[in-house]
């Protein structure tokens, strides 16, 4: 069943036009990466399904209904939530009250405070700390927590390597997998092409706001992906 | 002895009176990083209002203050829901503009209303009772203007650290766009955070028009007053609002007790010092570019 689709959807970032006609679609329970070069538009696209960001034309649907022109706020309640990239988490507030904020949002479902600090044990101590003195990879913790505290159908995660060490982008990959294995549906922008790969059942390559190639993710030809990435004459 | 205990008490209660003008001022440059140049003119339309409705309705002042307060709430809210939120972009100067000229259409339309003269706001017998503690004569009015605004503090801070409202507060503080994803919407929090300011700004203007006088133009002064708490304080804490306007008012008292020509100057001299020594304040954080 699909979840989302996309169709001829255009959008701008600031003054600039971003994306210029993506069709793509999400399934229900899928895991799908957008991969491609900075600049590439994954992160326009993104903001665009969240509600964020000015969506020009094309079609946008969610579960069947048309969202294209719905804000943040309403799709957030219709059950899509996003961990934006650098994190953006509220830096004043606890890590508890960061945590809260999503659940302010007033879907009710599996995730709670203390099954996000469950997932995330490492935080679990740092609950009453303010969140700005975590350190990146807690922070990703927090966000992607924040996040699940929406009880979303559809988890949008951008960059969630970005600066973060190794080790902790292990960590956080493999909490992912954990919420697919829950059925969450996910979308994820990673530059890193072999870890989105392995981390996803499908795949959209940008180029210049546009897809460049689509695939499953399991047996996709790095060197043909490389091609979509960089573009034919690089 | 005696002159320094009288310094720290009357310093301590004046001071109770400066954080609760520097509150509204400082919860909307944290939220919406905009300075209110109408704020000292919201306060004395506060107290102007409380002079109209005194004269129409035969009751203590003091019990026509929530009415007041209500009232301001109210402008507040339709301020920033119709002006301000039209206004708001990245660069700070268009709000801030807007704020100016309100200032100087409330400054004209008050003189208009009420004249130039100065006035001041009769409690009757509250205004002069006192009481002794430890050989010192305390005012009931400043020590009450002092608890009030104590309590007033206390209130918001629990509103702000421990309902839904004050966390939606302090996350669009901290990042006005990224509290959409979660369904908070940032002009409906501007406008509460206008609505409570201005509400602050009217009470305040009310006691300082019952402790002393005012005029129409007496706006300028308590903005600078404002000024001069948040930028001792320190953004970042309603608290650090409290701490300026108590570190104000001591410099205040004391510099009109001895040299009653000029106690206003060594608080303007204390606000060049933080700028030179401390500009982030009493009690904010540095910050380093």
């Amino acid at each position: 069943m699909t979840l989302l689709q996309m169709q001829k959807l255009t959008a701008r970032h600031g003054d600039f036009q971003a994306l210029f006609g993506i069709d793509a679609h999400v399934g229900k329970g899928e895991t799908v990466a957008l991969i491609g070069a900075n600049g590439a538009g994954k992160t326009t696209l993104l903001r665009a399904i969240a509600g964020l960001g000015t969506r020009e034309a094309g079609q946008l649907t969610f579960a069947g209904q048309d969202i294209l022109a719905q804000d943040p706020g309403a799709l957030a309640r219709r059950g899509i939530a996003m961990v934006p990239e650098g994190r953006r988490l509220f830096p004043s507030l606890t890590v508890a009250e960061n945590l809260m904020i999503g659940g302010d949002v007033g879907r009710r479902g599996h995730w709670t405070l203390p099954r996000v600090l469950e997932l995330f044990s490492e935080i679990a101590p740092m609950a009453q700390r303010p969140a700005g003195l975590l350190s990146g990879g807690q922070q990703q913790m927090v966000a992607i927590g924040r996040a699940l505290m929406t009880n979303p159908e559809l988890l949008l995660v951008d960059e969630a390597s970005l600066g973060l060490a190794p080790v902790i982008v292990d960590r956080v990959y493999e909490a992912l997998s954990g919420l697919k294995a829950r059925g969450t549906t996910i979308v994820l922008v990673e530059q890193d092409i072999r870890r989105a790969l392995a981390a996803s059942d499908r795949f959209y390559c940008m180029l210049g706001g546009q897809v460049s190639l689509a695939g499953a993710s399991d047996g996709a030809c790095i060197e043909q992906v490389s091609q979509a990435y960089f573009g034919e004459n690089q | 002895m005696n002159a320094a205990i009288e310094i720290l008490m009357n310093g301590l209660f004046l001071g109770g009176l400066y954080a609760l003008f520097g509150l509204g001022l400082s919860l909307i440059f944290g939220v919406m990083r905009i300075a209110n140049i109408a704020h000292g003119e919201l306060a004395i339309a506060g107290a102007l209002a409380l002079f109209t409705l005194s004269a129409d309705w035969p009751v203590s002042p003091l019990l026509l203050m929530p009415l007041v307060c209500a009232g301001a709430f109210a402008f507040g809210w339709l301020l920033q829901a119709q002006l301000l939120n039209r206004v708001l972009s990245p660069d700070p100067m268009p709000a801030l503009l807007v704020t100016f000229g309100l200032s100087v259409v409330m400054q004209n339309a008050m003189v208009g209303l009420y004249g130039a003269n100065s006035r001041s706001i009769d409690l009757g017998a509250v205004k002069t009772a006192n009481l002794t503690i430890a050989g010192q004569t305390i005012g009931w009015l400043p020590l009450g203007i002092f608890l009030l605004s104590l309590a007033l503090f206390g209130g918001l801070h629990l509103v702000l650290r421990k309902t839904r409202l004050g966390r939606a507060v302090r996350a669009t503080s901290d990042d006005a766009e990224t509290v959409a994803l979660f369904a908070i919407r940032r002009r409906r929090i501007f406008a509460v955070a206008m609505a409570v300011s201005a509400a602050c700004a009217a009470l305040a203007g009310m006691l300082l028009a019952s402790r002393s006088s005012i005029t129409p133009f007496s706006g300028a002064e308590r903005l600078l007053i404002a000024f001069e708490v948040i930028v001792i304080g320190g953004l970042g804490s309603i608290w650090a609002s409290y701490l300026g306007g108590i570190a104000l008012a001591l410099v205040h008292v004391a510099g009109f007790y001895f040299d009653p020509a000029s106690g206003l100057l060594y608080g303007h001299l204390l606000l060049l010092v933080f700028l030179l020594i401390r500009p982030q304040g009493l009690a904010g954080k540095a910050v380093t570019r």
